[in-house]
């Protein structure tokens, strides 16, 4: 078969080269041990979907999250002092690899992991990273983001909570928005203006936050897709230890753009569902559905072929360098933003191979549910292009950053973000 | 060739622009779709009062003797105010029924319709089969054995209309929801609406019309769904053009930014192109023209484009475009379904590939 020979020979070529030279047989034996660890704990990539409430997804996750404790496998790269496996970035590309054929019921630590998890090691003092990283590794506890604010978009710079310091505490006033499941989470990252005189980058603070304090409350939203993934966060009073603080007062910017490029790797290169490799899925589609002949379909999917297989080298270069230890620069907005585009790409994709059939499924009936499944794909790819910064702001950071183009004028470019109208 | 809606046309948009407009206020759309079933029973009712029902039916079975081009202008206000009715089925096939049926069929069913008792629905497509015009669904002796899929309204709809295929070739068939040997499946279509798949096995059928009756069927659905999706994008689109022009970042509306404001021009002519070819189309198929070739055109570029239309609109209103008490969601979702209807651009663009090259 024609894909699977591409398929063989990319990753063969791609294979990192060992570092020393017992790395290979090091590298032979870690691909068996984690094959064999998801052979027993998950579901092939080909497999029917599950269809499962978030609650009992909840549980599963946790659940094998333990397991990938107890198998040494969890939080491959971090200390084991700190909960983790104390392994190479090499292991986790290969953990990468070997997991992109299966399902792995991780969908709700995505933040938790691939954002939360970095900032807390990298900008964490020694005794915060003690107290969080085991529970946060092990899923004990998880993590959510809160950034956006209904004020504060793309421009989230500009945000408005308020965080007042008092004796040992800090008061947190605000509201945020389009929190990834906080409804579920332990903990989240906030950002805060902690200093409104400053100019808006040089303002912001960010704090850990215990989500089950008073004066914090959780309203999910309800979206399109009939899914509630999202929630509105109020803060009112609330009162959290200044101990809570994460980097220095008013250096929050900084910290918020190595968060925001982790969310970007982790949307457009993370090894998780979201970055699952759709082409296969949808070649068996159109063979189902007699259209695999059709020569305007086979060209789509040659074409998402050839884009999967460029996405996967570029998601692979930049989790080596994340594994390594270093925070993602603006390659993280170029992982990000051809994520959204191809999410698009498939999107049209699946939809002129299912066509009619994906008008409408039938509730009950589980062959209807691939209907259903890329119905509520395409409905959902579309977020791909807000969430984490929408394609503008990723353009015009690869425009200033990586092209070394101007930035566009500021008409409020070192005014005091108490000064800057806002509506 | 002229756009301008005659008085009488101008006098239904207005009507009905009315109607709804002041009827379809954020809660209703939350009531009516917390109650289930996808159908304003009391809006449907405004409607047969004001006499919208049976505007492109005859004088003598109480309608107002308006065209196609009428018909059209309707649907393009239930889309700008994306209306759950069975308007678009209900009025195609009472159209085709006016024009096609005989004298008794049409005393019998249309007066009711055009009083607001009666809905009718079409059942045409089928699974996976892109050949609307060839129907595998089969007529004889005055019995139907076959499956339909995607019927709507099939649990308010006192008769089906379905495209048949029988010995001297495609036709239309009357067929009581309730008739014997009829089974359904209920299903959910992308915009929450429920859907039957509808299958007959020695179902007691009625014919109706000759051969031309099967392909003037599908003509006025192909336009009912651009016209429909012709009034859902153009509201999409004002609506985003409302948003991005009051929504601030960087301390300026975000339509300022080129990004912004060039993406929605480009809507723009991507709606004005949907409005020009759905108009021609209704025109050519109210004077008894040939439309086939504007009609495919039409059906693939409202697919197409408002499907860019949907997604542009949805982008630029961020987070909010995908929240439940936020409008813009519906105007996705219906653009999502009106798309899939009758075959998406792929089909329409095949189907014209083969008119052009006969």
């Amino acid at each position: 078969m024609p894909t699977g020979t591409v398929a063989v020979v990319a990753e063969t070529e791609m294979t990192p080269q060992p570092a020393t030279d017992d790395g290979f047989a090091d590298e032979v034996e870690f691909t068996a041990r984690v094959e064999g660890f998801l052979a027993d704990h998950c579901s092939r990539i080909s497999d029917p979907a599950d269809d499962e409430s978030e609650a009992h997804g909840l549980v599963r996750t946790r659940a094998f999250q333990r397991a990938l404790v107890d198998a040494g496998l969890a939080g491959l790269t971090y200390p084991t002092q700190l909960g983790g496996a104390g392994l190479t970035p090499l292991h986790q590309e290969v953990f990468t690899r070997v997991s992109a054929g299966w399902r792995l019921p991780n969908g709700p630590l995505a933040i938790s992991h691939g954002m939360c998890l970095p900032m807390l090691a990298q900008f964490g003092t020694e005794e915060q990273k003690a107290r969080y990283l085991p529970d946060s590794i092990s899923a004990e506890t998880i993590w959510c983001q809160m950034f956006s604010e209904p004020g504060a978009g793309s421009d989230v710079a500009g945000l408005s909570m308020r965080a007042v310091r008092d004796g040992e505490e800090w008061i947190l006033d605000g509201q945020k928005v389009w929190t990834s499941g906080a409804h579920y989470c332990d903990f989240g990252i906030v950002v805060a203006r902690t200093d409104p005189t400053l100019p808006k980058h040089q303002g912001l603070s960010m704090f850990i936050v215990d989500l089950r304090e008073p004066g914090i409350e959780v309203r999910p939203l309800v979206q399109m897709s009939g899914a509630r993934g999202f929630n509105e966060v109020f803060f009112s009073d609330a009162r959290i230890p200044a101990g809570n603080l994460l980097g220095e007062v008013n250096q929050g910017w900084n910290l918020a753009v190595s968060m925001l490029m982790f969310e970007r790797v982790s949307i457009g290169a993370g090894g998780g569902a979201l970055n699952a490799r759709r082409g296969p899925e949808l070649a068996a589609l159109a063979r189902d559905l007699g259209r695999a002949t059709d020569p305007v379909i086979r060209q789509g999917l040659a074409d998402l072929h050839i884009r999967e297989e460029i996405k996967g080298y570029i998601g692979q270069r930049i989790r080596s360098s994340v594994a390594a230890g270093r925070v993602p620069g603006p390659e993280g907005s170029i992982a990000k933003l051809n994520g959204a585009i191809l999410a698009r790409r498939t999107r049209d994709l699946a939809m002129s191979i299912i066509g009619t059939a994906g008008q409408a499924w039938d509730d009950g009936d589980p062959s209807s549910d691939v209907a259903a499944r890329w119905s509520s794909f395409c409905i959902s790819a579309a977020g791909m292009s807000i969430a984490g910064g929408t394609d503008e702001v990723q353009r015009n950071i690869i425009g200033e950053r990586v092209l070394g183009l101007p930035r566009e004028p500021d008409p409020f470019k070192g005014a005091p973000w108490q000064d800057i109208p806002r509506n | 060739m002229d756009f301008t809606p005659s008085e009488a046309q101008q006098a239904v948009v207005d009507l009905a622009e009315r109607i709804m407009g002041d009827h379809l206020d954020m809660g209703r759309h939350l009531a009516v779709e917390d109650a289930g079933g996808w159908f304003d029973r009391d809006l449907w009712e405004d409607l047969a009062s004001a006499g919208l029902l049976g505007i492109a039916l005859g004088a003598d079975v109480g309608g107002s003797g308006l065209d196609a081009v009428a018909l059209a202008l309707l649907l393009r206000v239930q889309g700008s105010h994306v209306a759950p009715l069975p308007l678009l089925p209900s009025s195609v096939a009472a159209l085709i029924v006016d024009r096609h049926g005989s004298d008794e069929q049409r005393q019998r069913l249309l007066p009711d319709v055009v009083a607001g008792g009666s809905i009718l629905t079409v059942a045409v497509q089928e699974f996976l089969d892109d050949r609307l015009s060839e129907p595998s669904t089969t007529f004889r002796d005055g019995l139907l054995y076959g499956t339909k899929v995607v019927v709507e309204h099939l649990d308010a709809a006192s008769l089906l209309l379905v495209t048949v295929r029988t010995p001297d070739g495609p036709r239309c068939a009357l067929v009581h929801p309730t008739a014997a040997g009829l089974t359904r499946v209920e299903g959910t279509s992308t915009r929450r609406q429920p859907v039957w798949e509808v299958t007959f096995d020695a179902t007691p059928a009625e014919p109706i019309g000759d051969d031309t009756t099967a392909g003037a069927l599908i003509d006025h659905l192909r336009l009912g769904i651009c016209a429909t999706q012709l009034g859902v994008t153009e509201r999409a689109l004002s609506m985003t053009a409302e948003y991005t022009s009051t929504r601030e970042q960087f301390g300026r509306p975000i339509a300022t930014f080129q990004a912004v404001g060039q993406r929605l021009a480009d809507q723009y002519v991507n709606v004005g192109g949907i409005r020009l070819v759905t108009l021609s189309a209704a025109w050519r198929l109210a004077n008894g023209m040939d439309a086939t070739e504007d009609l495919l055109v039409s059906k693939w570029w409202a697919s197409e484009r408002a499907t860019d239309v949907a997604n542009a609109t949805q982008h630029c209103h961020g987070g909010m475009g995908v929240a439940i008490d936020y409008p813009l969601h519906r105007y996705t979702l219906w653009n999502k379904h009106l798309t899939a209807s009758l075959g998406a651009g792929t089909q329409s663009l095949r189907a014209l590939g083969a008119h052009l090259a006969r």
